[in-house]
């Protein structure tokens, strides 16, 4: 089983991190799109356009890596495919380590779609 | 895959002594040390092993910064006085962008990449890493491109236009003298070469570990330059297009950053920051493993908090790339966009904590022996910290406009660099050196040298953090005497002196060993626990060691002893010449034996060929420069014909009971691994590039075609795709003939798929053409152009791929059992069959769907 699965376990390993960098990219394509291009004073749900994308991707990806986080609890997740036990257990640490910090991160850099105006 | 004679066990201390027998055979050592011997005289320079290659490497870029720091004290001795007129405003100019960018790009980056080629072999215990060739290559084209570059000033040909080089300031019409052409070509290709070294140094720590050294037993520092390299991996490549694009705006005039065409020079900073934040992070991870790694040696006991170490550096990778905004808070953003910039680099600040903190509670918790190393890894602590609180404090909004371009930002940025960077690098040069020519440096001078920079670097630059509050801007060549600024600049040119002071001390000390003085160094002068400190030579360590443990040395004070005595893996040369193992990225379990090249003219000729092509694109001579690039590729093809040998030699037995094949093909050979790593690079640039039409089209949707006018008809869109798509194929096709060793039907399917290539690469620009496209004339027809341009570039790598793997066919060195260049050629034949159709797509569809 080594080795095959290396982008496999790796990338799992990462995915929380991943997440973030998507969202990260997302979120600022997102303010940067609508405030370029949309029509003035566009509403989503009852908030200004850019404002509600952002909020929902980041509600998406919060609830994305809450899933990796208790899958990793769990014990299944990126080290499925290692058949010896310590990097079996790194990679376990790891996950749930990365989602706690990736949570954290994406709540403290989505949280400004709340508090300030999105195009001013 | 591999071939086992017996079911080896995981774990050899306490089951079976040790995984080779001995005593060993008599001649195994002469054998290796014969191999491994370096060329003498001026075939010196074909020396391709990363233990004298990382040497030379380390050697240059001290070289260059030194140069770099002496344009820096005669910037100090300008500003020492107001009205100053040592310097006059031009020349001022060329000396700071010189500086910064001699600094940023061929002192700091060269430099933990040059420690860690030194370094990383003998740390995993490998003979060598994957591509001493490639290596040596991405050296010397760093060592004559960055001679050249600082040419320049000679000529008075320097760029003048900052480090970060800002259109408009750059582009044709304000800088119409070659000297931004100095700085776009000259930094440009040594990027390239930096991203060679990167693609060595992953897969060097991916594959090339000892046995046993588990994904969660990979030293802190190796974690770092993974980390590190991944970062460049895709960090570089926005520099790159940002420079190709501003050098093609400034040669041909296409409009990417000038707005009266639709282009935006915000769209150089998004590229260039892009790049350019990651950088400072380049910088400082290694530097933070090096620390890392000396920390617990010197307070003799295991680092504190290992694996949070590991996920802060993986962690500040990731979130580092979330930054590139705050260099452009004063440009005028929407609200939201600075905001969640301000909090991702507040937030970044926490796992540069977690790593200072593991720190103090090592040294804290140990019994500290306090060696030169020691005094700089203190002083390290207190400036980085200094930089750290100044750098949460430009990364508030309001603050950073009222410092921005001020000299407080100076004073943060030396902090942060020098007490990041340059401090843990002098102290890894004291610690280490015993392991480069086996003296200690002296303790003696190396605690002047200490103390001389560290009072110095704080009397030189903290006056700066003031005098910027006092409305001192950077980048002025002098100032008015009557605005306050006056004692401070002065502190600060003393400072700058004692600090030079220090550096010249160390430089002494460094020569004085070189040439053979000072005393000999016990095998592990500091009682260190990893594989560097093992007994080594040119063949890097008798027998590659089981790894057990974080600190291997610690845990099995035998393991010296066993490995000299060749009992653990592959104590010899079973197929005769240089090789090394290969191990599964994971579990380190052995996987083949790979042979590594030996010395060959062809990489330094190559670095050579590489570095003139380049100085004749930046003079102008277009055509002459087409004979040095020949010659450079012609000199890679050389070094690589001799290189995919096959299945040679049967399996061989390394010990422990492994017996593994010496040739594997496919998703597990290093080369393989190698292109793949290549194509995230090259799908970066390409992303950048798809960025850039988009931004240009968010910006000026004026200039683009609207509705499907002024764009070719969809038939060429299915023409193009078709073509592509048909590349693909052939190319698909050729690889199963090649199973079959059905030789005439490989040789079709390439030519065929080279045909398909060049079609298709014709059709697009013809139809693009044929609409009255002028690149010249708008954003829409630079950025149009650019893509096209793009693909053709690939088709040209194509053409050469696929010629080189026809002739390789032709020669009888491709078959079923030997197809790693045919491999290599189909990787990249469907990228960019795939890069082509998403192009065309892009180019097609965008405008006709776009509001
Ligand atoms: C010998 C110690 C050094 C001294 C005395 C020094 C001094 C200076 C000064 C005075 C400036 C501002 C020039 C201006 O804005 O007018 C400057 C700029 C800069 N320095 Fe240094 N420096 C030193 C070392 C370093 C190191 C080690 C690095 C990086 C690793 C570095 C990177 C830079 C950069 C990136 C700039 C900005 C250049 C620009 O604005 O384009 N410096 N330095
Ligand atoms: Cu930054």
């Amino acid at each position: 089983m080594s080795g095959r699965s290396f982008p496999v376990t790796f990338g799992a390993m990462l995915a929380p991190f991943l997440i973030w960098a998507g969202h990260f990219g997302l979120v600022y394509a997102i303010n940067g799109a609508v405030c370029a291009r949309s029509p003035e004073g566009a509403m989503l749900f009852g908030y200004p356009l850019s404002v509600a994308l952002v909020a929902a991707a980041t509600v998406l990806a919060m609830a994305w890596v809450a899933v990796l986080l208790v899958m990793a609890l769990r014990g299944s997740g990126p080290a499925g495919h290692v058949a010896s036990a310590d990097p079996r257990r790194f990679a376990r640490w790891f996950v749930v380590a990365g989602a706690g910090s990736a949570l954290v991160a994406i709540l403290w850099v989505g949280l400004p779609a709340l508090l300030v105006p999105a195009c001013g | 895959m591999t071939l086992r004679t017996d079911e080896p066990r995981d774990e050899f201390p306490g089951g079976r002594p040790t995984p080779s027998p001995i005593p060993r055979p008599p001649g195994e050592e002469e054998e290796l040390r014969r191999l491994w011997r370096l060329p003498q005289g001026i075939a010196r320079v074909t020396a391709v092993n990363n233990s004298q290659v990382g040497v030379w490497y380390i050697g240059t870029a001290l070289l260059f910064f030194l140069i770099s720091g002496v344009l820096a004290l005669a910037i100090r001795l300008q500003l020492a006085v107001p009205g100053n007129d040592l310097l006059d405003h031009g020349t001022y100019n060329q000396f700071f962008t010189v500086h910064g960018t001699g600094m940023m790009f061929l002192f700091a980056v060269p430099i933990v990449e040059a420690i860690g080629v030194f370094l990383l072999p003998s740390m995993l215990a490998a003979r060598d890493l994957p591509f001493p060739r490639l290596s040596a290559f991405a050296f010397w084209a760093y060592f004559f491109g960055g001679i050249f570059f600082f040419c320049s000033l000679i000529f008075d040909a320097a760029p003048d236009g900052g480090w970060f080089m800002y259109p408009p300031l750059t582009s044709y019409e304000h800088s119409p003298g070659i000297n931004t052409d100095f700085w776009l070509l000259g930094i440009g290709f040594i990027e390239i070469s930096a991203i060679a070294g990167a693609i060595e140094i992953v897969i060097g720590i991916l594959r090339t570990r000892p046995p046993g050294m588990t994904l969660d037993k990979l030293p802190i520092y190796a974690w770092s330059m993974l980390v590190m390299a991944g970062m460049i991996i895709f960090a570089f490549p926005a520099v790159i297009v940002a420079t190709a694009l501003l050098e093609i705006e400034r040669a041909f005039h296409w409009p990417f950053f000038i707005a009266e065409r639709g282009g935006d020079p915000l769209l150089w900073q998004h590229l260039f920051w892009f790049f350019g934040h990651p950088e400072v992070y380049i910088i400082f991870l290694p530097a933070a493993g090096l620390v890392s790694m000396m920390v617990p040696t010197l307070a003799r006991r295991p680092l504190v908090g290992h694996d949070w170490v590991v996920l802060a550096l993986v962690g500040t990778g990731f979130f580092s790339f979330g930054l590139w905004v705050h260099h452009m808070f004063a440009t005028g953003i929407p609200s939201l966009s600075l905001s969640f910039f301000s909090a991702a680099s507040m937030a970044v600040a926490v796992p540069s904590g977690i790593q200072v903190f593991a720190w103090i509670a090592t040294l804290g918790a140990g019994r500290v022996q306090w060696t030169v190393a020691t005094h700089f890894l203190f002083g390290f602590l207190f400036i980085f910290v200094l930089g750290g609180l100044t750098g949460v404090m430009v990364a508030v909004v309001p603050f950073d406009w009222q410092a921005h371009d001020s000299y407080f930002v100076v004073a943060h940025l030396h902090y942060v660099l020098i007490g990041g960077m340059v401090f843990p690098v002098f102290a890894g040069l004291y610690h280490w050196w015993p392991t480069l020519n086996g003296r200690l440096l002296s303790e003696r001078l190396g605690r002047w040298a200490f103390w001389l920079m560290f009072i110095g670097f704080n009397v030189a630059f903290f006056p700066m953090h003031i005098s910027g509050l006092l409305g001192m801007p950077r980048r002025v060549y002098t100032y008015p005497g009557d605005l306050g600024w006056n004692l401070l600049n002065m502190i600060s040119t003393v400072g700058s002196f004692v600090l030079a002071l220090g550096v010249l001390l160390v430089l002494i000390d460094i020569a004085r060993s070189t040439f053979g003085g000072g005393q000999k160094a016990p095998d592990n002068p500091w009682n260190a626990g990893t594989l560097e400190w093992l007994p080594n030579e040119l063949y890097a360590t008798r027998s590659i060691p089981h790894v057990t443990g974080l600190y291997p040395l610690w845990e099995q004070p035998d393991l010296p002893r066993e490995v000299r005595e060749g009992a653990h893996y592959l104590p010899g040369a079973p197929t005769g010449r240089r090789e090394t193992i290969v191990t599964s990225p994971i579990e380190a379990k052995p996987q083949y034996l790979m042979p590594l090249p030996g010395p060959h003219w062809g990489p330094f000729l190559a670095g050579l060929f590489t570095a003139v092509h380049f100085m004749c694109l930046t003079v102008q001579w277009y055509y002459p420069s087409l004979v040095p690039a020949v010659l450079a590729i012609a000199m890679v093809i050389w070094w690589l014909w001799g290189l995919d040998t096959g299945a040679d030699h049967p399996p061989q037995d390394v010990g422990g009971g492994w017996r593994v094949p010496v040739y594997i093909q496919g998703p597990k050979n290093h080369s393989w691994w190698g292109m793949v790593v290549l194509l995230l690079v090259d799908g970066t640039a390409f992303a950048c590039l798809i960025f850039t039409y988009l931004f240009l089209w968010t910006v000026s949707p004026d200039v683009w075609p609207a509705g499907g006018g002024g764009l070719p008809g969809l038939p060429w869109l299915a023409g193009g795709l078709a073509l592509w798509g048909l590349s693909a194929l052939a190319i698909g096709w050729a690889r199963r003939a090649v199973d079959r060793n059905r030789h005439g039907h490989v040789r079709i399917g390439l030519i065929l798929a080279w045909a398909a290539m060049v079609v298709g690469i014709l059709l697009d620009a013809n139809a693009q053409i044929g609409t009255g496209l002028v690149a010249a004339a708008s954003a829409y027809g630079a950025i149009a152009s650019m893509l096209v341009a793009w693909q053709a570039f690939h088709v040209a790598v194509m053409t050469l791929m696929l010629g080189y793997t026809l002739a390789r066919s032709a020669a009888g060195l491709l078959h079923a059992e030997r197809r790693v260049t045919f491999d290599n050629t189909l990787l990249m034949g469907w990228y960019s069959a795939a890069q082509g159709s998403i192009a065309l797509l892009l180019l097609h569809l965008f405008p006709r769907l776009a509001i």
